[in-house]
C-alpha cells in the first residue's frame, strides 16, 4: 500500500530541500552566486509554511468528514482511519 | 522447563542422589528478578540469598561503577533460563532487543563512572576487596554443601545432618529457599510463622518473589491466577491486526540513496575541488535526494520525522561546508621550508591542509635589514620558528583557532574566532643587535605557532 491521501507539508520541504540543493549545486558550479547562510531562512520558512499547510489540510478533511458523517449517506466517518475524527 | 506446573519435593525426603548433582546452571532468573534476573541466577547458582549479590552489586555500582559493568556484561553473556541463546548473541546476530540495549547502555554507564573515578585508588581498592570476599562467600556457598553431602553419605555415622544438601529446586518452583526453611532462621531477618506451628515457614526476600508454591500448586492456599507471579503464562496474546492501516514506509530508502549520493559527490570531486567544495557536493547531493523523497512521500509511501530532520541536519551542514574557506585541501601534508640565507626567503609560502613549519633558526639577517615573508595555511598548525637576535614584526591572522607567540605556556590554548594580531616581538637582552624579520602569517582553521630559536 503505497497511494495515500495528499499531504501537503511534505510536499513543501521537499520542494524547499530541492530548490535549496539546486541553489547551492549552482554556486558549486559557479552558475551563480548565492549566501553560505541561505539555508537558514529557506528551512526555517519552509517547516513553518509546512507546519501551517498540515494544520490547514488536517482541518479541512476533519470538516469534510464531519460533513460526510453528518449527512449520513456515505460511509462513516472513521472508516477513513483517523482516530481523531469522530 | 515451565513454570506451568509448579511443584516442590517435599521437606523430609533425604535426595541422596542428588547430592552428586552438579549446581544449578548459570542462568539468569526468570522469577525472582528486579531488573534483568542476573542477581536471582548467581544467588540460584551459588546457593546464596540474592540480596547479597543485589546489595555488593550496587555498593559496587555507587563506588566506581563496576557494579554496572559486571551487570551489564552478565545481562549480556548469562542466557535466561530455558533459553540457549544469551543477549549477546542475539545481538550480534542482529535481533536487537530492549534488554540487550539496556544491558549496554548499564555497562557503558558503568564504564563511565569507573573511568571518572579511576584516580582514587583507595575507592578501586575496596571496591576490588569487596568484589574478592563476595567472590569467596560465593565459592563457599557453593562449595560447602558438596563436603556436607558426602559426610551425610554414611547413614551409619551421621543419619540425619542438619545442614544436610537438599537439591537445588528448579526454576519455576521457588527460590532457593530450602536451605532458610530447613534452618528456620535467617542471619538477617527473623522467622515468619504464620500459625505458630513448626511446619513450613515462608522466608521471602527482602524484594523478589512472594509466596512459596506448595506441593498442589497454590500459593498461600490460592491457586495462582494466570499470568501472575506462580501462575502459567497467559498465552492469549491480542492478534495482530492482519490490515495495514498505515502505507508502507519509504524513509528507509531515502535515508539509503541520499547516503550513496553524498558519498559518489564527495567522492567524484575529491581529487580535484578543494575540502569545502567537494563536501558540498556530496550534501547538495544528499540533500536533493531527501527533498524529491519528501515530494513523493506527499502522494506515495510515508516518511516521517525523521527524514524531514535529516534534511534539516543536511541542509545546516551544506551551508557549514560552503562556509569553509576554499584554500583547505582534501589531502593532509606536512611541509618544512628552510631557507638558507635571506636571498632564498621567498616571498610567500602556501599549504592547503597540514602541518607547515618554516624554519628561520639558522637566518643571519644583519643589522639594520629588513626580511619580509607570508605564509598562508589553509587548515592545520602553522609553527615558524625565528632566529634568537633578531625583532619580529607580526602579523597573524586565524580564522578560527590558537596563537601561540614565545612565552606562552605550551598548555595555554585559547580557540577564538577572528584572531588578528600585530605584535612586535623583541629578542631577550644581551643578544647582538639584529635586522628585523617582518612576517604575515595566515591560518584558516588551526594554530599559528612562532617560536624563538634558542642559541
Amino acid at each position: 500500500m503505497l497511494l495515500h491521501e495528499f499531504r501537503p507539508g511534505r510536499l513543501v520541504v521537499g520542494l524547499a530541500s530541492l530548490a535549496l540543493a539546486a541553489a547551492y549545486g549552482g554556486e558549486l558550479a559557479d552558475a551563480w552566486s548565492v549566501p553560505w547562510w541561505l539555508a537558514v531562512p529557506v528551512m526555517c520558512g519552509a517547516l513553518g509554511v509546512a507546519g501551517l499547510v498540515t494544520w490547514v489540510a488536517y482541518g479541512v478533511r476533519r470538516r469534510s468528514a464531519r460533513s460526510r458523517s453528518a449527512e449520513s449517506t456515505g460511509a462513516p466517518a472513521s472508516s477513513s482511519g483517523s482516530q481523531a475524527m469522530r | 522447563m515451565t513454570s506451568s506446573t509448579p511443584s516442590r519435593p517435599t521437606q523430609h525426603e533425604a535426595p541422596p542422589a542428588a547430592d552428586a548433582a552438579p549446581a544449578a546452571p548459570l542462568r539468569r532468573s526468570r522469577t525472582s528478578r528486579v531488573v534483568g534476573g542476573v542477581c536471582g541466577g548467581l544467588g540460584r547458582h551459588f546457593d546464596l540469598d540474592p540480596v547479597i549479590f543485589r546489595i555488593v552489586l550496587g555498593v559496587l555500582a555507587v563506588t566506581g561503577g563496576i557494579g554496572l559493568v559486571f551487570y551489564g556484561f552478565a545481562w549480556l553473556l548469562m542466557p535466561l533460563v530455558g533459553e540457549e541463546e544469551s543477549e549477546g548473541r542475539r545481538l550480534l546476530t542482529g535481533r536487537v532487543s530492549g534488554a540487550s540495549l539496556a544491558a549496554i547502555l548499564m555497562a557503558l554507564v558503568g564504564c563511565g563512572i569507573f573511568l571518572s573515578m579511576l584516580r582514587t585508588g583507595s575507592l578501586l581498592g575496596f571496591a576490588v576487596l569487596l568484589a574478592l570476599a563476595t567472590a569467596g562467600a560465593a565459592h563457599w556457598s557453593q562449595r560447602r554443601p558438596l563436603s556436607e553431602g558426602e559426610a551425610e553419605a554414611d547413614p551409619v555415622a551421621k543419619p540425619k545432618a542438619p545442614h544436610g544438601r537438599v537439591p537445588v529446586p528448579p526454576e519455576a518452583k521457588a527460590p532457593p529457599l530450602t536451605f532458610l526453611e530447613r534452618e528456620m532462621s535467617s542471619w538477617w531477618r527473623d522467622p515468619i510463622v504464620k500459625d505458630g506451628s513448626t511446619g513450613k515457614v515462608a522466608i521471602g526476600y527482602l524484594w523478589g518473589p512472594h509466596g512459596i508454591v506448595d506441593a498442589e500448586g497454590k500459593v498461600g492456599g490460592e491457586v495462582p491466577r494466570p499470568g501472575s507471579q506462580w501462575g502459567p503464562p497467559r498465552n492469549a496474546e491480542r492478534p495482530e491486526p492482519s490490515v495495514r492501516r498505515s502505507p508502507y514506509s519509504i524513509a528507509g530508502l531515502v535515508h539509503l540513496l541520499a547516503l550513496a549520493a553524498a558519498a559518489a559527490g564527495t567522492a567524484l570531486t575529491w581529487d580535484t575541488q578543494p575540502l569545502g567544495t567537494s563536501l558540498a557536493t556530496g550534501l547538495a547531493a544528499a540533500l536533493g535526494v531527501f527533498g524529491l523523497g519528501l515530494v513523493v512521500s506527499s502522494f506515495l509511501g510515508r516518511t516521517g520525522f525523521g527524514t524531514i530532520f535529516q534534511a534539516v541536519v543536511t541542509a545546516a551542514l551544506l551551508a557549514g561546508a560552503l562556509a569553509l574557506p576554499d584554500k583547505i585541501t582534501t589531502d593532509w601534508t606536512r611541509q618544512t621550508w628552510t631557507p638558507p640565507t635571506v636571498a632564498a626567503v621567498q616571498p610567500r609560502y602556501d599549504l592547503g591542509a597540514g602541518v607547515g613549519t618554516l624554519d628561520l633558526s639558522r637566518l643571519a639577517v644583519p643589522e639594520g635589514t629588513t626580511v619580509s615573508t607570508t605564509v598562508d595555511v589553509g587548515a592545520g598548525k602553522l609553527e615558524v620558528v625565528v632566529p634568537e637576535d633578531v625583532v619580529v614584526r607580526l602579523h597573524a591572522q586565524v580564522g578560527l583557532g590558537d596563537l601561540q607567540l614565545p612565552g606562552q605556556a605550551p598548555d595555554d590554548i585559547d580557540i577564538a574566532p577572528d584572531r588578528d594580531e600585530t605584535r612586535t616581538l623583541n629578542p631577550p637582552a644581551g643578544t647582538d643587535p639584529a635586522g628585523t624579520l617582518d612576517l604575515s602569517l595566515e591560518v584558516g582553521l588551526g594554530q599559528v605557532e612562532v617560536t624563538r630559536a634558542a642559541s
